[in-house]
């Protein structure tokens, strides 16, 4: 790897040498969005808080003012839940996308958030397990068998399988998965009372503590995406390509099983299943920074969040209630299913 | 009725064109002009598959919480036996047990339309979410709406029908609809709706969003005989209609172009088979909620019986009603105090087979 990868590096590129810097300073913008929207997180509600008020709360904060318990305790943990899902599902939805090398792979779509989701509810119905801190072991576990058995299927035939038959495969596993989280919801009325909040996708419903004991393995999830991207790069020249450039697929694919586990199941665990944004931030990435699993990934991390937290303001906003962010981002991110489907030639095969 | 090979024909008294079929056919009416063509593998197939069917429905009849012979039970549906007995089999038992072969046939013919169209195995309206559709609308009805049990089937029926013209509204591109953009756009559709859903489920009470979840996984218990006559009349048209649609969508399969060729109205015949495929998914998840799996697998399983490619209406048809038939027996019976919803147990089935199918494709490839 390195021996390939070092030569090209001090090459003087046509095109890479201005592009560089030009990427750096493109995350400028996307830094200001993301922080605005995680701004807007914290600010908008049921009770709303002006911008004076959230920064005096924020670094002074005062038990006895109901206003800085609204924001210490309802939006500073929504918001860091936000950031945290948010990055943990971009990055994840890029893993997939790179590695099945699959532009409609989505951690939602192809039903890894559905497994996840199945195994915390069997821990909680069956297994008496009731505290994230076990129950997160059980949906990086239930993320980790529905991506193996994802990939397998998806390359499980003697030539590479097609996107719609790996997307086909996820979307009817999630089904089936999800046929099954529903029917031991179903006959569990307690179970079901307390999850189906957090079955629909919502950042309303972790305290603080909980998303902390998640982040590690977030951060894990991430470091070991953003390690393997040069890899992944390879990969993308192609199966044949990258194994005589002395990439070893196999082991890429390994490594990559664990961090989407790690992501997704991270992810599932707090927020609940929310898809669409591990397939809308890395294409967004992609539109901007071009085919460069490096960069396509350290975008995802700043525009997934922000989309994330868009969503969930919207959701906020959108009826007196509060519509849960699952349900906002699938309601984004199926038209640009859609409309992906209808535009590319992903579909032409 | 002869039973003969057409494909070894040397011994024929007279030299007569006929038509090798290449493989055993039976054949009604004269040699020369010969009014109907049974495959024989199909026929005896299908006699197989309905005569357990047939006796699926009698266990399921007879047994239960109350153990009822086989001739009280006879005696029952004919009108003469005592009042709980009657009640039992004629009132409770044979409405649910008919319900679940009717239903098994349309979903299966629907399934087995939807394959062909697209031209892919998973093509089916469970995974396009037609189903997903039909439950937004009950749900609404229910819900928001406050409505009863026919307002319920009449709102899943506008929900199906409003998702599918919405699915291939989106999907046509330069005036045409291919299978597998049709298949993504209604992946699409139905993640949409089926988010919706859970919103909808999640703003009502506990109680009610059990009851709602419990029509929305499938069940076949309250069926009146009422409900059952209705569904049956609208159901045989429309699998009259499938059965007529049959011969001109296997020309279709073989190519459009081809088809186009011999003078078909290939449009025409796709948005029959549209409508028609679509109308028998939404009558029964109008009639009993959301049963996924039986159009996937039925077709499958058939086509693998039967050793054809393609539309084997019959075969399929049979499988379909002993699938849902045996699926309803299984939920009944697992936990006889809390009877599952019978669309939990097809989506087990019905999963197991479905990765069962996709290791075995891979492999063969």
């Amino acid at each position: 790897m390195t021996a390939i990868t070092a030569p090209a590096r001090a090459d003087p590129p046509a095109t890479g040498v201005p592009r560089v810097p030009g990427r750096l300073i493109g995350m400028l913008p996307l830094v200001a969005f993301c922080l605005v929207a995680l701004t807007l997180s914290m600010m908008v509600g049921s009770r709303a808080v002006a911008p004076g008020e959230l920064l005096q709360f924020l670094l002074h904060p005062d038990p006895d003012e109901p206003v800085s318990q609204v924001v210490w305790q309802s939006r500073v943990p929504r918001t860091v839940l936000i950031l945290l899902a948010g990055a943990a599902l971009g990055v994840a939805g890029g893993l997939m996308q790179a590695v099945t090398r699959n532009p409609l792979a989505d951690p939602g779509i192809l039903g890894v958030t559905a497994g996840a989701s199945l195994a915390v509810v069997v821990g909680l119905a069956f297994f008496g397990v009731t505290d994230i801190s076990s129950y997160m072991w059980w949906s990086f576990a239930g993320a980790l068998i529905t991506s193996v058995l994802v990939f397998a299927i998806g390359n499980s035939g003697a030539v590479r399988s097609s996107p719609v038959r790996m997307t086909l495969s996820g979307v009817a596993l999630g089904a089936v998965l999800s046929g099954f989280s529903s029917a031991v919801l179903l006959s569990n009325s307690d179970i079901l009372a307390r999850m189906r909040g957090w079955s629909a996708g919502t950042t309303a419903s972790q305290p603080l503590e909980a998303t902390l004991a998640i982040a590690p393995f977030i951060a894990a999830g991430l470091l070991i995406a953003l390690c393997s991207t040069r890899s992944l790069d390879v990969l993308s020249l192609g199966e044949a390509s990258a194994v005589a450039m002395g990439a070893h697929p196999q082991r890429l694919r390994l490594v990559a099983l664990l961090a989407i586990a790690l992501l997704a199941g991270g992810a599932t665990a707090t927020a609940g299943p929310i898809g669409f944004i591990g397939l809308m931030a890395p294409h967004l990435a992609r539109m901007i920074v071009g085919p460069h699993q490096g960069w396509i990934m350290t975008y995802s991390i700043l525009l997934a969040p922000t989309v994330l937290g868009l969503a969930d303001v919207l959701g906020r906003v959108i009826v007196a209630g509060e519509v849960p962010v699952g349900v906002v981002t699938a309601f984004i991110g199926a038209p640009v299913l859609i409309y992906m489907v209808r535009r590319s030639r992903v579909t032409e095969a | 009725m002869t039973a003969e090979r057409t494909s070894t024909g040397p011994a024929s008294p007279r030299p007569q064109p006929t038509v090798d079929f290449g493989r055993r056919m039976y054949r009604i009416g004269p040699r020369d002009r010969p009014m109907l063509l049974l495959d024989a593998r199909s026929v005896r197939v299908c006699a197989v598959l309905w005569a357990a069917t047939i006796l699926l429905a009698f266990y399921a009849i007879t047994s239960g919480s109350a153990q009822i012979t086989v001739s009280e039970a006879l005696t029952a549906l004919f009108g003469r036996g005592d009042d709980y007995t009657t009640m039992v089999v004629a009132e409770w038992r044979a409405p649910r047990v008919l319900m679940a072969i009717l239903l098994g046939t349309c979903l299966a013919a629907s399934g087995s339309i939807f394959q062909n169209l697209t031209g892919n195995p998973l093509g089916s309206p469970d995974i396009i979410g037609f189903q997903t559709g039909s439950f937004t609308g009950a749900l609404i009805v229910m819900l928001v709406l406050g409505g009863g049990s026919a307002a319920t089937m009449a709102g899943a029926l506008t929900g199906g029908l409003v998702t599918a013209l919405l699915v291939f509204v989106l999907s046509i591109r330069r005036g045409a609809v291919r299978g597998v953009r049709l298949i993504i756009v209604g992946i699409g559709v139905s993640a949409m709706l089926g988010s919706a859903n859970v919103w909808i489920q999640l703003t009502a009470t506990v109680e009610d969003a059990i009851m709602a979840g419990l029509w929305g996984a499938g069940n076949l218990s309250g069926v009146t005989w009422p409900t059952f006559l209705l569904v049956l009349t609208v159901s045989a048209a429309f699998l009259a209609a499938a059965t007529l649609l049959a011969r001109p969508m296997k020309l279709t399969r073989i190519g459009v172009p081809f088809a186009t060729a011999l003078g078909q109205k290939v449009r025409a015949v796709q948005v029959a088979a549209v409508v028609i495929g679509v109308g028998l998914t939404a009558l029964a998840t109008a009639t009993v909620g959301p049963i996924s799996f039986i159009a996937l697998a039925a077709p499958q399983i058939a086509r693998r019986l039967v050793h054809t490619d393609g539309l084997a209406l019959g075969p399929t048809a049979a499988v379909g009603s002993l699938l849902l038939l045996l699926a309803d027996v299984t939920a009944q019976r697992i936990h006889p105090d809390s009877p599952l919803p019978v669309g939990i147990v097809t989506v087990c089935i019905g999963g197991l087979y479905f990765l069962w199918l996709l290791m075995r494709e891979g492999r063969t490839r």
